[in-house]
């Protein structure tokens, strides 16, 4: 899962973007001011989502993006916001 | 009272631990001997009741005397009773390890049948490190349906009807067992998950007027599956367990007033890891010798 490889086709009208905003709104209070790269990383050596975040994470960006990640996916430890954005680009390009 | 003082001391003499490694032999052997499961349940009490008498900690009647405010006699008594259950479970646990649960079975029952033969799944279930945790898993055989059981690793070797989803690892494996619940209380089965423990996301709860850390894992499941949320408690009497299901619960405050009317009802039910959570939370101690419940 985690590794990124060429990057498939994405639905032009998909907001990948928006991931990063809803990690910023769902990430610990402490960070929400400060900037999400992709190499930023989602547990505690980077924002600090525990699994709980990570999941409401996932159902926001599932429901936001209107994308379903594969019921048997998972995720890899020490996982990127990079890689959150990549698993959703692969999800909605296996999609179409 | 500090944390020393509960333990009375941080030096251990040489006569103690000469005699905590003595029952240690003891019990070992229990374990490892042919005896039937309900003789080498019952030697194992009498060895552990021994050994807290002797020992006098693990728990101290100070530190029962401080979570149940109970007055010196009654402390005492409670200690012994939790050190003969500490001793049964540690003698499940070695049975348990790697094996199934058929030589427990015919220990376990439900306190009533007919309502536990009436649960019909999706129903989240969760427990605490309360009793006779380790043989629950016996009575939940007897549920109709099957079930996805969230925990930190395996101990028996899981029956047709169960699946064990680890918790163990980083925040995101934690995620992929919160995931596949989910998933298997949308395909309609059980989810067994502790409430209480010092792994993974939590929210703090008030037992017996001290803070306590409860995981979060099922109220997020409760939210995401509109399922309800049953309590589920093994008690050991005797060298029997009988397993009793609360009424449901809504959120970690009714649940944590769940584990403290348990508590309140049966004090000598708390395991040393639940005495050691409340006593000094946040951090859930190994106990003697390192030797984990979990």
């Amino acid at each position: 899962m985690s590794e990124v490889c060429a990057t498939p086709p994405t639905r032009p009208d998909l907001p990948i973007g928006r991931i990063h905003d809803l990690v910023r709104i769902h990430a610990p209070s402490y960070w929400r001011s400060r900037p999400v790269f992709d190499h930023t990383r989602l547990d505690d050596s980077g924002i600090g989502f525990d699994s709980v975040g990570l999941v409401e994470l996932l159902v926001a960006c599932e429901s936001e993006l209107g994308v379903a990640l594969p019921v048997d996916l998972r995720l890899d430890d020490g996982m990127t916001v990079g890689q959150l954005v990549e698993l959703f680009r692969r999800a909605a390009a296996a999609r179409e | 009272m500090s944390r020393r003082a509960l333990r009375g001391g941080d030096r251990e003499p040489v006569w103690r631990r000469a005699g905590r490694e003595l029952f240690d032999r003891f019990e070992r052997a229990v374990a490892s001997s042919s005896l039937s499961t309900p003789t080498s349940v019952a030697a194992a009490a009498a060895l552990g009741a021994a050994r807290a008498r002797l020992a006098g900690r693990w728990p101290a009647s100070a530190e029962i005397a401080a979570l149940f405010g109970t007055p010196p006699r009654a402390s005492r008594r409670i200690a012994v009773r939790i050190g003969a259950l500490e001793a049964k479970n540690r003698l499940t646990v070695r049975r348990l390890a790697g094996s199934s649960l058929a030589p427990f079975a015919s220990l376990v029952r439900w306190h009533d049948p007919r309502t536990t033969a009436a649960l019909r799944p999706p129903v989240i279930l969760v427990t605490a490190h309360f009793g006779a945790l380790h043989l629950l898993a016996a009575a939940l055989d007897q549920l109709a349906g099957s079930r996805l059981v969230l925990r930190w690793s395996p101990l028996h070797v899981p029956g047709p009807r169960e699946r064990i989803a680890s918790t163990s690892g980083g925040p995101e494996s934690r995620a992929n067992a919160l995931r596949e619940a989910i998933r298997e209380l949308r395909d309609g089965n059980f989810v067994l998950t502790l409430l209480d423990g010092e792994h993974g996301a939590g929210t703090v709860v008030t037992v017996l007027d001290r803070p306590a850390r409860f995981g979060s894992g099922a109220f997020l499941l409760a939210r995401y599956s509109k399922v309800p949320i049953l309590p589920v408690v093994a008690r050991w009497v005797g060298t029997r367990v009988v397993c009793e299901l609360g009424r449901p619960v809504s959120g970690a405050d009714e649940a944590a007033r769940w584990l403290e009317k348990e508590l309140r009802q049966d004090p000598a039910q708390a395991t040393l890891g639940l005495v050691r959570q409340l006593l000094f939370e946040p951090a859930l101690e190994s106990t003697e010798a390192g030797f984990s419940l979990r």
